[in-house]
């Protein structure tokens, strides 16, 4: 976060900035995307996982697209194959509202996430579409939507939904700016599933070396105890697995156990 | 230790070219990935490369009797760890 007088060197720009800006470590004041920019990545790099990115996510995009006469709430929904859907919002109120929304199984925020597009209702009391979730979004005091599809280059699917209390509460510059968040923000969405991508497949590397060991080690002594092969080894445990319908690893932590007397091994051939 | 010796031809059921057209319909079935296949047929002891094992799922080669009972555990296993298709990011399996 930057200190107060860093506001000062900026002084010569042309807008005054209400967000914060990082004067500090670079001598020329940065314009408002690469402001933008920096942010979004101090977020990849500072989040522990994608759940908590898309959170910081959703309550930056809120910021940055509130403008003093209207108040955005903003929430984020990606869809990661094979891994579910993750969503955040930047505060209750559009965690509710996207639940609504899939409630309804359909709505301007989910048709600009399967159409890979912008949906944008100008006055839910006046939109034809959806009448259903209109009326129940009115309800919550939402008078218009702007959903913009991210662009994440096939990874996943991810769509930005922002919610104005107030009709007509997005004007053209207002979707304009919020289109180029958007286009900013897929950037570092994309790093930050690539990332999760990565440190999950290690996870999963290093629970398999683990696995291995663990059955590398039982066939060694299953070798030595038998006085037989390899293979033959190896089919003692798989046997043993099918049989008892137990988890091949787990056959080998047995085995290991018997051998050394680790008690705290789950001895599974004492049944 | 009273488990005894195995026969390393104790496949599944119908033989080996059976277990090998039981596996290569799993794989379409499944929604896993073959990278995410592998890690778990190596965690279990397998040897085979993922080429191979590619090759094995489309029914264009064939593998040793071990490695292929040790990709019919691997299915298995998987099958049983539902949590392991749908699990969050950042967590150990």
């Amino acid at each position: 976060m930057n200190s107060p007088e860093s506001r000062e060197e900026g002084g010569s720009m042309a807008e005054t900035q209400p967000t914060e800006t990082h004067a500090a470590q670079n001598p020329t004041p940065p314009g408002r995307e690469d402001s933008l920019g920096y942010t979004l990545q101090d977020l990849v790099l500072e989040s522990p996982d994608v759940e908590e990115f898309l959170t910081d996510f959703a309550v930056l995009a809120a910021s940055e697209l509130s403008t003093a006469s209207n108040a955005v709430t903003c929430g984020v929904t990606v869809i990661r194959r094979k891994k579910g859907v993750a969503a955040a919002s930047s505060d209750e109120k559009g965690r509710a509202l996207d639940e609504l929304q899939n409630s309804f199984g359909d709505g301007p925020c989910l048709t600009a996430l399967r159409d890979k597009t912008m949906v944008h209702v100008p006055d839910t009391g006046a939109e034809a579409r959806w009448p259903a979730y209109m009326n129940a979004v009115s309800r919550h005091g939402i008078g218009s939507i702007l959903a913009i599809s991210l662009d994440l280059a096939g990874e996943a699917a991810a769509v930005l939904n922002l919610y104005s209390a107030r009709a007509h509460g997005f004007s053209g510059p207002d979707i304009t700016a919020a289109q180029a968040f958007a286009e900013h923000a897929a950037k570092s969405l994309r790093l930050a599933l690539r990332l999760a991508h990565l440190r999950h497949t290690r996870d999963d590397l290093a629970a398999a070396m683990q696995s291995r060991t663990s059955i590398d080690t039982a066939v060694g002594i299953i070798m030595a105890q038998n006085r037989c092969g390899r293979d033959a080894a190896f089919s003692v445990l798989t046997q043993a697995s099918n049989h008892r319908n137990v988890k091949l690893r787990d056959v080998a932590a047995g085995v290991i156990a018997s051998v050394s007397g680790e008690s705290e091994l789950p001895a599974y051939f004492d049944e | 230790m009273t488990i005894g010796p195995g026969n390393i031809g104790d496949a599944l059921p119908g033989g080996a070219s059976e277990q090998r057209r039981v596996a290569a319909e799993w794989f379409q079935d499944a929604d896993a990935g073959l990278g995410t296949l592998w890690t778990y047929f190596y965690s279990v002891g397998g040897d085979a490369d993922e080429v191979t094992l590619d090759a094995y799922l489309h029914e264009l080669a064939d593998l040793p009797p071990l490695q292929a009972n040790l990709l019919a555990i691997t299915m298995r296993e998987m099958d049983s760890e539902h949590h392991y298709w749908d699990h969050g990011e950042g967590q150990t399996p």
